[in-house]
This record gives structure tokens, sequence and C-alpha cells, in this order.
């Protein structure tokens, strides 16, 4: 139920910054819970969300999500959930990584279930990543979703090459 | 001493002795004590039931939703909801697969308080695993629960008393952060597009079904704190596991249930507090009959005690995006803010060479603030504004290549909600009206705020009301002055002179008042004004605005009004303030003269509960006088 509910939020936001369009997958990047797993396909017609805003909130809960294309390694509990959150927070998250601290990008590392110990040099490691995406001129051009995506590339990237044991959910 | 022992053995002693002849070998249930059970508070609690004044119903449900009451007529008999729980309790495993849907899993609270009073009436089917509900749990690890407080939201007349919600915290336990503990909301499903007219009238008559909905925490801190641009004052409560635990268990059985929503009273600050009610001897709903503030909520929760400690054990502040921008900005020193306002001006390009020579921590400190300048713009406007988007990630790269870390930012000055005075206020004042006499003046504001009294968890120099009104008594005649039914006054004072950090300023209000001063019979009228504000230092903020009327023609004022105002708010600290005002009228429909309304009001707060108020007003009658005001 849970699960079902962050799926439905995730895909109802992209839905509503108008992503109609399935993101394009950069190449070689394997895998995404942003094609394979429906989010942003807008493949929600009927969510109960009625509004984002403070006291007119309901359960998404009763929206079912699903997407024949998903396979389990991509839409895992993890994938989609650290998904959700990278495009929720974007903006924090991606401010926290330039600051090279905060707690929205720790939370994206203890989602995952990296160790605290770790966490710190990992930081600098996605830090040197996003860096590099954000001073590329093609990156103004991107949506909302293509930004998250490629953060969400970035981080999976950082947390696979950690040795075993360091982060738990991968 | 003595007698406090006797009387717990004594409850103990009837409680297992009832438990276990409840139960009799025969398998039935004993039906006195089952009646007495259901008439005991927890179970009237957990049903969510009310006292009806009828002779045939007794007890109603709050809850709307068939699917809470596993008996027929469970909405209405605690009994019988009693009996067909405990039975339903006792049902056998069915499947794995219908596992969910067992009474167990349904209704974890009802089990773990029917556990405690009689055991022997149960048997439990050991089969029946609640995966849901261990997985929503987080397999019962919640270790305490917090009450968040969200201040208040003049974008939607709903959220402008604040809002309340609940995080159960389990994020120690479970080693991760604590903006995925799981967080539990109560508001009115509201149609989209609703219009403003039918959004308030069904909102005050219940004219909305209402839930409780459950998300990770983080989308209400990142949706409030950045987007709505609100702050937000955690409450973590001082509870046993088992209180903790109790009260995750009841919100689950709601989740999703339908209520009726009544803005005034039966609001999220009602639910919120009803749910943490089911803990026996917890009793935080301030005593109000006709409405509850979130913030009364809060200021009792952190006045109670609860099994000989403070219910609250401590408050942590989240600043919104806007406070913390307006921090970054203040502690900037003059050299620093004229670098940030060069990077503005040249649309994030201002990494001029003076800039690379500052040191690096006063060059992260001028870039930090210059984030969440472009931010706060963005949202406050509520803008898409691609040059700030692109403006904005260009001073984001610029950060990636300062040096990592953050400047520590001290919030101690922003004072708490549960700080703050009262939310309602009775005023009396002597004043002499130059044509009509000495009088005496009796003001009730049941809620909220005037931007003289504006204090912990209200938004500086704006006010808001609803339903107050004026007294006079005097020599002559007695009437009433005004009877404001609806009131916002809404000011951005903390300006930085930045490009597009709007100074919009705007006023509304619905209600009867004096056309003039002299003028016993007020007149319904509506008012609405738009401005700009300045402020030209910590102490003086002025405002300009543009607006007029419609009103009743009674007094032969017309029934349109055109206006002009210039008013000034003197701030003193937080004990004197003062606020001078200009008003020119002009008449459309009416052959009364341009009428111009000077008017000046202070403020003395003598405690955090009472004040002391002059004031004079000049509309061609002068009048003036002082008050003492009490909030409760």
């Amino acid at each position: 139920m849970k699960k079902i509910n962050k799926i439905a939020i995730f895909a109802t936001l992209a839905f509503s910054v108008g992503a109609t369009n399935v993101v394009a997958g950069e190449a070689g990047s394997g895998p995404s819970p942003y094609i394979d797993c429906g989010i942003g396909g807008a493949l929600f017609p009927d969510t109960h969300w009625a509004a984002i805003s403070s006291n007119v909130i309901w359960d998404v809960g009763t929206t079912a999500v699903t997407s024949a294309t998903a396979s389990p390694e991509t839409c895992n509990g993890k994938s989609v959930e650290v998904a959700e959150f990278i495009n929720r927070t974007y903006d924090s998250l991606v401010e926290d990584t330039a600051k090279g601290e905060g707690e929205y990008v720790t939370a994206v590392l203890d989602i995952y279930g990296c160790n605290s110990m770790s966490q710190s040099a990992m930081i600098g490691d996605l830090r040197g990543m996003v860096a590099v995406e954000i001073s590329a001129p093609s990156y103004n051009d991107k949506t909302q979703l293509e930004k998250s995506e490629l953060f969400y590339n970035n981080v999976n990237q950082v947390v696979e090459k950690q040795d075993a044991g360091v982060c738990s959910a991968t | 001493m003595v007698f406090s022992l006797l009387r717990s053995y004594l409850l103990i002693f009837f409680l297992f002795s009832i438990s276990d002849i409840a139960y009799s070998t025969e398998g039935s249930i004993d039906e006195h004590y089952l009646t007495e059970l259901s008439r005991q508070k927890t179970w009237l609690k957990l049903g969510l039931y009310e006292r009806e004044a009828t002779e045939s119903v007794k007890y109603l449900s709050s809850v709307q939703s068939a699917d809470f009451f596993l008996s027929e007529n469970g909405a209405q008999s605690p009994y019988n909801e009693l009996l067909a729980t405990i039975n339903e309790i006792n049902s056998p495993f069915v499947s794995n697969e219908r596992n969910n849907e067992h009474a167990i899993c349904r209704f974890p609270a009802r089990l773990f308080w029917l556990k405690k009073v009689i055991p022997s009436a149960l048997n439990i089917d050991r089969k029946i695993i609640c995966n849901k509900y261990k997985e929503w749990s987080y397999d019962n690890s919640t270790e305490s629960i917090s009450i968040v407080y969200a201040t208040g939201y003049l974008g939607n007349p709903a959220s402008f008393y604040g809002h309340t919600l609940l995080k159960f915290n389990s994020s120690n336990i479970r080693g991760k952060t604590k903006l995925a503990d799981v967080s539990v909301n109560y508001g009115a499903i509201i149609p989209k597009n609703e219009n403003p007219v039918t959004y308030i009238f069904k909102g005050l008559f219940g004219g909305y079904d209402a839930g409780f909905s459950h998300i990770d925490y983080y989308f209400h801190n990142h949706n409030y704190g950045e987007n709505e641009l609100r702050d937000m004052w955690e409450y973590e409560l001082s509870l046993t596991p088992q209180e903790s635990q109790f009260i995750v268990a009841h919100a689950w059985e709601l989740l999703g249930k339908k209520y009726t929503y009544y803005f005034l009273k039966k609001n999220c600050a009602y639910r919120m507090a009803e749910l943490l009610e089911i803990v026996d001897n917890i009793d935080i709903k301030p005593e109000n009959p006709i409405y509850l503030i979130p913030q009364s909520l809060i200021q009792k929760l952190v006045a109670t005690t609860h099994g000989g400690r403070q219910l609250v054990k401590r408050v942590e502040f989240h600043p919104s995006r806007q406070t913390r921008f307006y921090k970054l900005f203040d502690l900037l020193t003059s050299t620093e803010k004229k670098h940030l306002e060069k990077i503005v001006d040249s649309n994030g390009r201002g990494k001029s060479d003076s800039f690379s020579l500052l040191p690096a921590h006063s060059q992260k400190k001028i870039i930090d603030a210059v984030l969440d300048y472009y931010q706060y713009v963005l949202k406050k406007n509520n803008s898409e504004d691609e040059q700030i988007q692109e403006d904005y990630e260009k001073i984001l790269a610029l950060r990636f290549t300062l040096p990592a870390g953050r400047q520590k930012v001290d919030y101690k000055s922003n004072i708490a909600p549960h700080k703050g005075r009262s939310p309602s206020l009775t005023n009396l004042a002597l004043l002499d009206n130059e044509r009509l006499g000495a009088q005496l003046a009796i003001k009730i504001r049941p809620a909220y705020y005037d931007s003289l009294d504006s204090g912990g968890g209200h938004i500086a120099n704006s006010s808001l009301t609803m339903v107050g009104f004026e007294l006079r008594l005097g020599e002559q005649k007695s009437y009433l002055s005004y009877l404001d039914l609806f009131k916002v006054e809404s000011i951005n004072s903390q300006t930085t002179g930045l490009p597009d950090d709007t100074n919009t300023a705007w006023n509304i209000r619905a209600g009867f008042s004096q056309t003039h001063s002299t003028l016993s019979h007020a007149v319904f009228g509506i008012q609405g004004d738009y401005g700009k504000s300045f402020r030209l230092n910590k102490g003086l903020l002025l405002a300009a605005y543009l607006g007029g009327g419609l009103q009743d023609n009674k007094n032969g004022y017309g029934n349109i009004f055109l206006r002009g105002l210039l008013s000034a708010h003197f701030d003193f600290g937080d004990a004197i303030r003062f606020k001078a005002k200009l008003e020119h009228r002009e008449y459309v429909d009416s052959n009364k003269n341009d009428q111009n309304i000077y008017s000046l009001e202070g403020r003395y707060q003598l405690t955090t509960n009472e004040e002391l108020r002059v004031f004079y007003r000049d509309d061609e009658n002068l009048e003036f006088g002082l008050s003492y005001g009490f909030y409760w």
C-alpha cells in the first residue's frame, strides 16, 4: 500500500508538471525508474490527490499504478523511493549537494541504507559528479524530471561503487 | 499514599477479576462486563463516539465510513461494536491473501486495548500476520511522536490559522533520516476549482468530507517550508513506547475514513488532539465550545504534564525558505550585501574580480543567500520565470566551485507559537468622542491578531480577524461600532529592496462599520485595497494602498467609495508598537464631501496576555482613549 502510494504520488507530480512524455534515458545509464516504472508516463487518470496544500490533502492510496515494462530490479522499493524523493525535493537536494552537506542529501543516502561513516566521502563524490552535469550548457534546457533522473543516476553510481556493506539497500 | 495504593490495588483486582469472569467457560462473554467496557472512555474514544442528545440515539461516531464498523449499527452502538470486534478478532485465519482484511490487522488499537482489559476473551489465531500494518508502522518501531505546527498561510483560507500534523519518529531505530518518518495529516476533501464563497460556506457548515492521510514527512517539510514558505515548529512528546504505539495503531485504523469537516472547531487541530487523547490522561483539547485554533492546541500541549513529566520534551524550529533567506541576508555585511545586489542585478553573472577577492567564507555567505533569494522569489510569486530559473542555475553551478560547508545560523529570536499570547482578545476602553461625549467601548475579537499584537506564529505587521466586534456604551447612546465578519491585512514587511522581492500589501474586509464616528448606525459593506510596502529600517514600515468599498447607503454615504491609504508601522520591539494611518475617501454616488481620516494607535504589552493601548482618530470628529486588553 505504502509503495503504491509512493508511485502514485510521484506519478501525479510528474503529470502535474506537464511531463506527459516519457523521459528519454541517457545512453548507457541502464534501466531507470523514471522510464520503466511509469514515472513521468502520465498513466494515472484518476487519483484522489486533491491538492498539495496544507489543509487540503487526501490519501492517494486508492490509485494503483502498474507498469507492464517494470523489471523487479528497476522498480523495487528503494529505486522508486529514491526516485520519488529526488523529484519531489530536487531543489533542496541539489543545493545540499552544492554545499556538501544537508539533511536532504543525507536522506537520499539514508534511503539506500548507507552507513553514516561513509556518507561524507560519498557526498563529496556526488558533489563532483553533479557539478559537471550542472555546468553543462544543456542543463538549463532539461525538465525537472530529466534533472531528477540525472541526479538519480549519479547517486546510483556513487552507491554502487562502494564496498560491500557500506550501503545495505544496493 | 495509603489510599492511593489501596485504590490502585482495587483497580487491578477489579480488572483481573472482571476479565477472568468476563469470558465464561461456555465461551460466552459476560454481558454485564461487556456493557461496562463499552461505556469506558477509551472504547468510546476508539470508536470516535460522541454523545447525542436524542432519546433514540445516545451515541454517534464521528466517522462516517461504514468500513470503520464491524457491527451493522456500530456507528450508534458502542456495545454492539465491541461485541462484534471481539468476535471478529477471534475469527480464524482464512488465507494469507486475506490476512490484511482481518479485524486484527484493521483494528490494531482496538486489539491493543482489548488485550489489556479483557485478555481472557481473546482467542487469536497466530497464523494471522498483518504485513501491511507492519510495513506502514515500520514494524512498530515508532519511538516517539511529534506534533508539527505550520504557521498560518494567507494563500489558503483554511490555513490562515496555522496547521498541525503528526510525525511518527522511528528514524533513530531504523537508522534513517527523520525526513522519511511517517506523517499523518487531517484535512478536508475539496473539489478542484471550488469557488471561494462555496469554499468558506461549506467549510464553516460541514459541507465537506474530511479524513486522515499519511505520507513521508519530507513531503510536508518540503511543501510547507519551500513551497508555501511557512515556518514549522516540531513538538516532540514525552510518551512511553506503548503509548506511542497505541497512537500509531489508532491512526492506522482511521486512515482513509471519512469525517465531516468543520473549519472552526472540528478541524485538523481537533482531530490531532483527539488522536493523541486516545492515551489515558492526555487532555489537550483547548476548552472552547465554538472554535479551536491550532496555536491554542500547541499552547495547551506545552502546558500539559503527563506521567509526572512535561508532555512536550523537545521543541525544534524548521525555518522556511523565506525565513532562511531573510536571516542570511541580515547576517551579510554591507559590502557583502552590495555584492549580492550586483549578482542579482546582473542576472547571476556577478562573479566580478572584486567578488573573487573576497574570502571564501564571505563568497559562500553571499552565494547561499542568492540561492535562497531566487528560490524564495520563485515560490513567493508562484512563478516559473525562465530568467530567474536560469540565473538561479548559474549561481548553483558557481556554488559547486566554492568550498563545501554552510554557515551556522541561530534562529533563537524567532518566537515559538507556544510562547505567544492566547488567541482571543477582550479589550475595554475609555474614550472621549468630541460630539458623543464619554464612552465605554467593549471590544471582543475571538481570533486572531492585528498589526500591533502579531507575535509567535503570526505574520508580522498583518492582521487576521474573524467575527470581531466593538460595542460603545455612551452618555448619549449605545451602539455597535463595528462587526468584522472577516478581515485580513497582509503586508510583506521584510523586503530587502531586491528585484522581485515583492513588497505587496493588500486588505480585504466584510462586515458592519460606522460610516462616520458620529453615526451610530453601522452599515454592511465590503472593502478591499491593494498596495505596496516600503521598509525604511528595522523599526519603520510604510505602506500605500488604493482601494474602495461597496456599502449599504442607509447613512447617505452612497453605495460606492474609493480610497487611498497611507500607513506607517513603528516597531520598538515586541512590547511597544504604533501604527499611524491616513485615509482619503471619495464617495462616488453620494453628495457627501471627500473625507480624510487620520488615526494613530499604540500598544504596550504589559504581560504575555495583557496590553494597554492608546488611540486617536479624527474624521472631522475627534475621539481618543485608552484601553486595557487581556487575551484568553
